[in-house]
């Protein structure tokens, strides 16, 4: 019968308990949106590590650093030719790499000079598709350099101009080589656009004097991710010595972000929770005392405090269920409907860019996070009603019968 | 009509209220004793302690000094919790303002009494269309308080205190929002029950309607019992 009593009563006075539904619904769309939305701007984020930058895992000499020492190289092992047949590998490619400088007649600037092989790195980086001008590595006598959109503004220099490269050799003594543009590129990140540019393996390899087997960096691409932990052993076994990291480790920064994110959204959470409770508070608090009398007969004919403690509670465990999950399947369908379609912010693309970050985001949320809100907002719906019941167990019988 | 057994038994009861300036004394001390079937009705003036008498006796209000006992409790004893208990199995209380919940319907108001008590779903329907039909209210037990009547809703708020099937009913100026002719039918319904059921009725009142039918008349002034006769 309280159960009763309570459902009946929360219909007393329809549009206030329809807008505090109402507010429930929205507030748990927001959250849930929001997460969604910042999940998937960060599995953009990661698909970009992973799939245009470092891949799963990258292989290193010990002694490669950020300054890049051309000397610190490692070279393939027959072991090396037989991970590109093994089901859980999608791709690898090896890649020279130098530091220096790029300079064009009116401007100069750092840059890291890769050597790749272009039709593995294709695979690899999807870097073909990045281009906006030129073609990819065409037949050519004249060396070639694919540099991104952000280097030849600030270089200014065109397709099928020349910019000079200078690099530190294995030996130690400074070398330059002038490159012809071949083509233009635009990736997501317009910090690595302006520093990298791309050549073949074997143009930076006779640079180098080096043969065709040398690397400084191997990049693997899974099709199993989840076999990262097998494959990395794998290849710590086959390159003993070497460096051999997964993304996790290349991108600490990601990682921070991805292990943060659960505690950045939960806060959030918890921020439109506890607004939603002021409002719970409110409502509540004026539905009590609008029927101190009421509930002061109640008393009178015998029902103890447990159970009118219990009746304010369920009334506000029924606004919430009525509210929770409209909120959340107005949410699932949200994000489910602009994940398929993804949200343009090619307004604000440049912004993100500089931050790694592509310009369509799919907003995307495990299905658990929906339970963990709902719980949360009933939770949240419980505590928030404590205070008014307790304010109803606090009204003594005979005050509340003598209001009229 | 056996008359042997007290029901209400209040010794020395003083109620004081601190008013804004002056302490105020609503009843001072008042020596009550009802035996069991008894149709007693406490007069007085407005402001005379009347209905902080009823409530002091219902156990809604702890008194200054004294004590009740009532069926043999002694209810300024008991502590909260036991104190609504015993209301809920032994007091059957009638407001002036009907004070029905209004969510429920006529039938549920009579029976969420007994649901409180927990009595099994059977004796409670059986009991509900008992008290319906001895209220004559069957037609309209389905309807919620708004859509009755005062009269109508008064005789639910009377059925609602019996259905406990207490040994006290406490009254506190049940015909005070009821036309004469309601007001009539009321006090007719009581005192029939009163007589079948043998249950002790005190009301307060200023009504003398129901003073010509009160087998005791209790009269109070500023709180104090000045008489206490039985006419006729």
């Amino acid at each position: 019968m309280i159960f009763f009593i309570a459902w009946r009563n929360i219909w007393r006075n329809k549009t206030r308990s329809v807008l505090v539904a109402g507010s429930i619904a929205l507030g748990l769309w927001a959250g849930a949106f929001v997460m969604a939305f910042a999940w998937g701007l960060y599995q953009n984020n990661i698909h970009d590590v992973i799939y245009r930058q470092y891949s799963h895992i990258q292989v290193h000499h010990p002694q490669f650093n950020p300054d890049m020492d051309p000397a610190a190289l490692l070279s393939k092992s027959p072991a090396w030719n037989s991970m590109r047949v093994q089901p859980e590998v999608q791709s690898l490619t090896t890649r020279l790499m130098v530091s220096g400088m790029v300079q064009s007649a009116v401007a100069a600037g750092g840059c890291v000079l890769l050597g790749i092989h272009p039709s593995e790195e294709a695979i690899q980086t999807e870097l073909e598709s990045l281009l906006v001008q030129g073609e990819y590595f065409p037949l050519s006598k004249m060396p070639q350099v694919l540099i991104g959109a952000k280097l030849s503004r600030k270089l200014k220099v065109k397709l099928h101009q020349k910019v000079v490269v200078s690099f530190s050799d294995t030996a130690g003594n400074i070398s330059a080589v002038a490159l012809r543009i071949s083509g233009i590129y635009r990736s997501a990140n317009a910090a690595l656009d302006e520093r990298m540019l791309y050549t073949e393996h074997q143009t930076l390899a006779g640079l180098l004097g080096l043969d065709s087997n040398s690397f400084h960096e191997a990049a693997i691409l899974l099709r199993q991710p989840d076999k990262l932990d097998a494959v990395q052993a794998q290849l710590a076994s086959m390159f003993p010595g070497a460096r051999v990291q997964n993304w996790m480790q290349l991108s600490p920064e990601t990682d921070i972000v991805i292990s943060s994110f659960n505690l950045y959204m939960y806060i959030v959470i918890g921020i439109i929770l506890l607004a939603l409770s002021f409002g719970i508070v409110n409502t509540m608090l004026m539905a009590v005392l609008e029927r101190v009398r009421e509930i002061g007969v109640l008393q009178s004919i015998g029902m103890n405090k447990r159970r009118i403690f219990f009746m304010i509670m369920l009334e506000t465990l029924f606004l919430s269920l009525l509210g929770s999950p409209a909120g959340l399947f107005i949410a699932r369908f949200t994000v489910y409907y602009t994940g398929f379609y993804g949200i343009d912010l090619s307004r604000f693309s440049e912004g993100f860019s500089q931050y790694g970050f592509s310009a369509t985001v799919h907003p995307v949320l495990e299905t658990s996070r929906y339970y963990v809100i709902g719980v949360m907002s009933l939770c949240t719906a419980l505590l928030a009603s404590a205070y008014p019941a307790y304010r109803a167990l606090q009204l003594k019988p005979v005050e509340a019968v003598r209001k009229i | 009509m056996e008359q042997n057994t007290t029901v209400i038994d209040a010794h020395e009861l003083t109620k004081i209220y601190n008013g804004r300036q002056v302490p105020v004394k609503a009843i001072d001390g008042v020596h009550l004793h009802l035996e069991e079937g008894e149709f007693a009705a406490v007069v007085g003036p407005s402001g005379s302690g009347k209905s902080t008498l009823l409530h002091l006796i219902g156990g809604l209000d702890t008194p200054t000094s004294g004590n009740v006992v009532l069926a043999g409790t002694e209810i300024t004893r008991l502590s909260e919790h036991k104190l609504i208990d015993f209301r809920l199995h032994h007091i059957g209380f009638v407001f002036q303002a009907y004070n029905l919940v209004p969510v429920l319907t006529a039938r549920e108001n009579i029976g969420f009494v007994m649901q409180l008590q927990g009595l099994p779903r059977s004796s409670i329907n059986k009991r509900v269309d008992e008290l319906l039909a001895q209220v004559d209210m069957i037609e309209k037990a389905d309807v919620k308080p708004a859509k009755l009547s005062g009269g109508q809703q008064q005789r639910v708020a009377v059925a609602r205190a019996l259905a406990s099937r207490p040994r006290i009913v406490l009254a506190d100026e049940p015909t005070a929002n009821l036309d004469s002719v309601n007001a009539g039918k009321l006090l007719d319904l009581m005192a029939r029950l009163n007589r079948e059921e043998h249950i002790t009725f005190l009301f307060s009142t200023h009504d003398p309607r129901v003073i010509e039918k009160a087998r005791r008349v209790i009269t109070l002034v500023d709180g104090r019992v000045v008489s206490d006769t039985r006419p006729g």
